[in-house]
């Protein structure tokens, strides 16, 4: 035991040294920090001696700060030795101001930037002003990881072998700005696997391999606003909703419309707060009725991008009877799947179950498609799943029988 | 001015001597540098320097002392010139393309507080106000009174008030806001006008996302994590081509005050995207 502990003690000592000797130097963190195609890591990354690797920068940079680039340059170590990928795991704005070229280039079969805050919510990271090129084979551009609203102003991401952008799972809920922006030569160019929201404003995809847009994630959203998808080998490809997703309305008194619709993430309805094992398997969609919509029934039609698992059912958040004051989680009566399973129709009357908005002749009125637990199957593994348990036990046991044997 | 009699020879002298250091103090920077009608900043500058092309400030406040009413203060090359209030008419400009940029916390990055017949442009600037972490800045742009603002070009994010904060005492004042991103802020835009003055703002290209309650907000004009917000029967607020996306509520008008859309707007993905008071023709 005591020999044990000694060897504890010299391994600290020896880490300790290493650190003293080959550690970088501490600076103090700067609010704002600069690199420069001529500037040099070991520096304070200073607007006077500026860095020359956006990875030092962030090192030597608060939470929340900023990171700007003083002249052209290729910021991802390939200036000063190797390059390697940036990890992003702190909100930073990063600027490249509006004249330079370059900033990150590509590395074989790995990421030039990766996003994966310690804590995702800590704030947003924004790109300003930046250019990617994956010189063809590196693998994504910029891909974002964790739950991090991601703001992308003037961005050019070009020759990846896999994404521009991709927004993979860990990044659900996230918001996505994107304007001015293009992504292009990359096998997809913008592809969100998550419940994710982006929105694609004046930006442009083109002469990907694969795809311009893709969501493959029925409760992400994609948004359009004057962006074009055009030259893909396919320009878009939508599980998740999009701007071309739409809902109509009938009934009511003369002139009864919506006010406002939208189709939205479900977590951010009732805050996320779906009963235990009910299952979204679409986007919600909120809408509030102007004030002619009394009287008669108003009957509702929603039109999605594909068509639900068997067994879906919608559900909303509201009133149960007429005029509870509290509202709660409940399956919509008569709600009727059509058009192939893409489009669910039902009706609602103004103040009856389910109008969240007291206000005669306004409905306002959140739903979710849903798969509800009866339902459900028995959870199983897949194969791979199962080889995995497999090995992490077989694992274990070796660990255990050592951990006897010493 | 009189003499001090009573005072033995020494002490006069040195009173003397003590009252010309004084004014010679007071006169030099005054000598040194006439106020110039064009004043540069650069990130290597210096605010000793009278703010030439050749010998330029450090910072805007450095340029403002040296530039006459009316004047233009720009940016030579990348920096941080730090925040600034205004008090005449004058035009800031960034430059196009270089990071020309105002970082603060716990204040305001640009309060313009210029005259009732002022016009004062702000023109190809960031701002970063480094929220949500502890202590950000107030406002970016904090306009409390002058005749007309523009705000052209401008990207502001992480400020605890307000992105553009509009709380004009002027009997009457327009603001333009052309190419503008705020993100990442208590809220976006707030014209304020509650009394009898009026405030008119045309928002163009612009985008106010993600607009979130982000904590270590501080507004009091309006409720946190609006995109755009108008209050007051003095304000009016009119939109074209421009984006309100993923903020807590997207659009607010209240107390009388008009918010109005040229229908060509995009108010999407917000958790509640709110309304338009109105419409208007752009032409």
């Amino acid at each position: 035991m005591n020999k044990r502990l000694q060897t504890w003690r010299c391994l600290a000592l020896v880490l300790g040294l290493c650190a003293l000797l080959f550690g970088s130097p501490v600076w103090a963190q700067a609010t704002r920090t600069w690199v420069s195609g001529v500037g040099n890591d070991a520096n304070p990354c200073s607007r006077t001696a500026p860095c020359i690797t956006l990875a030092s920068a962030l090192t030597k940079t608060v939470s929340g700060g900023e990171i700007d680039i003083l002249d052209p340059g290729v910021f991802d170590g390939s200036l000063s030795g190797t390059a390697s990928t940036f990890t992003i795991t702190k909100p930073v704005t990063i600027d490249g101001g509006g004249a330079q070229v370059g900033a990150m280039g590509g590395i074989s079969g790995a990421d030039s930037l990766v996003i994966n805050l310690t804590t995702p919510s800590a704030g947003g990271v924004i790109l300003r002003n930046l250019s990617f090129n994956g010189y063809g084979v590196g693998n994504n551009g910029i891909h974002l990881s964790s739950a991090t609203n991601l703001v992308l102003e003037n961005v050019d991401v070009t020759g990846y072998s896999s994404n521009c952008l991709l927004i993979d799972p860990g990044a659900a809920s996230a918001l996505i700005d994107i304007s001015n922006s293009t992504f292009s030569n990359c096998a997809v160019g913008v592809a969100n696997q998550t419940s994710a929201l982006l929105n694609l404003g004046d930006s442009t995809t083109f002469l990907n391999t694969t795809l311009g847009v893709s969501s493959n994630n029925s409760q992400g959203g994609v948004l359009f606003f004057n962006t074009v998808n055009q030259n893909n080998a396919q320009n878009t490809s939508f599980v998740s909703y999009s701007s071309g997703t739409s809902a109509s309305l009938s009934g009511g008194s003369g002139g009864c419309a919506f006010n406002s619709q939208q189709f939205v993430i479900p977590a951010t309805i009732a805050s996320g707060s779906l009963p235990s094992g009910v299952t979204a398997v679409g986007a919600g969609f909120q809408f509030t009725t102007n004030s002619n919509c009394g009287g008669t029934p108003v009957t509702i039609t929603i039109n999605y991008a594909q068509a639900f698992p068997a067994g879906t059912v919608l559900y909303k958040y509201g009133p149960a009877t007429p005029g509870a004051t509290t509202s709660t989680w409940f399956q919509v009566p008569g709600a009727s799947f059509g058009n192939g399973g893409t489009s669910v129709t039902f009706s609602i009357t103004d103040n009856g179950v389910g109008d969240s908005n007291p206000t005669v002749g306004v409905i306002t009125d959140p739903v979710v498609p849903v798969v509800p637990p009866s339902s459900l199957g028995i959870p199983t593994l897949s194969p791979w799943a199962l080889v995995c348990l497999a090995l992490g036990l077989g694992l274990l046991t070796v660990w255990s029988r050592r951990r006897t044997r010493a | 001015m009189s003499f001090p009699v009573a005072r033995p020879h020494g002490l006069q002298i040195l009173s003397c001597l003590r009252q010309g250091t004084l004014a010679l103090l007071l006169a030099v920077p005054l000598l040194g540098h006439a106020q110039a009608t064009r004043t540069w900043v650069s990130g290597v500058g210096d605010d000793a320097n009278p703010c030439s092309r050749t010998a330029p400030c450090k910072t805007w406040a450095g340029a403002i002392a040296n530039t006459a009413a009316g004047g233009e203060i720009d940016a030579l090359d990348p920096g941080g010139f730090g925040a600034l209030t205004i008090t005449k008419a004058i035009t800031l400009d960034g430059g196009g393309g270089q990071v020309a940029s105002v970082l603060v916390s716990g204040t305001n990055g640009i309060v313009v507080a210029a005259g009732a017949s002022d016009t004062v442009v702000l023109r190809n600037l960031r701002f970063a106000g480094l929220a949500p972490a502890a202590g950000p800045g107030l406002s970016a742009v904090n306009f409390l009174s002058g005749a007309r603002l523009t705000l052209q070009n401008i990207n502001i994010n992480g400020f605890a008030t307000s992105g553009i904060n509009i709380n004009s005492s002027t009997a009457s004042s327009q603001v333009e806001i052309l190419n503008t991103t705020v993100t990442n802020s208590c809220a976006g835009l707030i014209v304020t006008n509650t009394g009898s003055n009026t405030t008119t703002v045309s928002v163009d290209r612009s985008r106010f996302v993600q607009g979130l309650s982000l904590g270590n907000c501080s507004n009091v004009n309006a409720p946190n994590g609006y995109g755009v917000y108008a209050t007051g029967t003095g304000a009016t607020v009119q939109m074209s081509n421009s984006v309100v996306f993923g903020n807590s509520v997207g659009l607010g008008a209240v107390s009388g005050a008009a918010l109005n859309s040229f229908g060509n707007n995009q108010v999407q993905g917000n958790t509640s995207n709110g309304s338009f008071t109105g419409s208007v023709s752009s032409n």
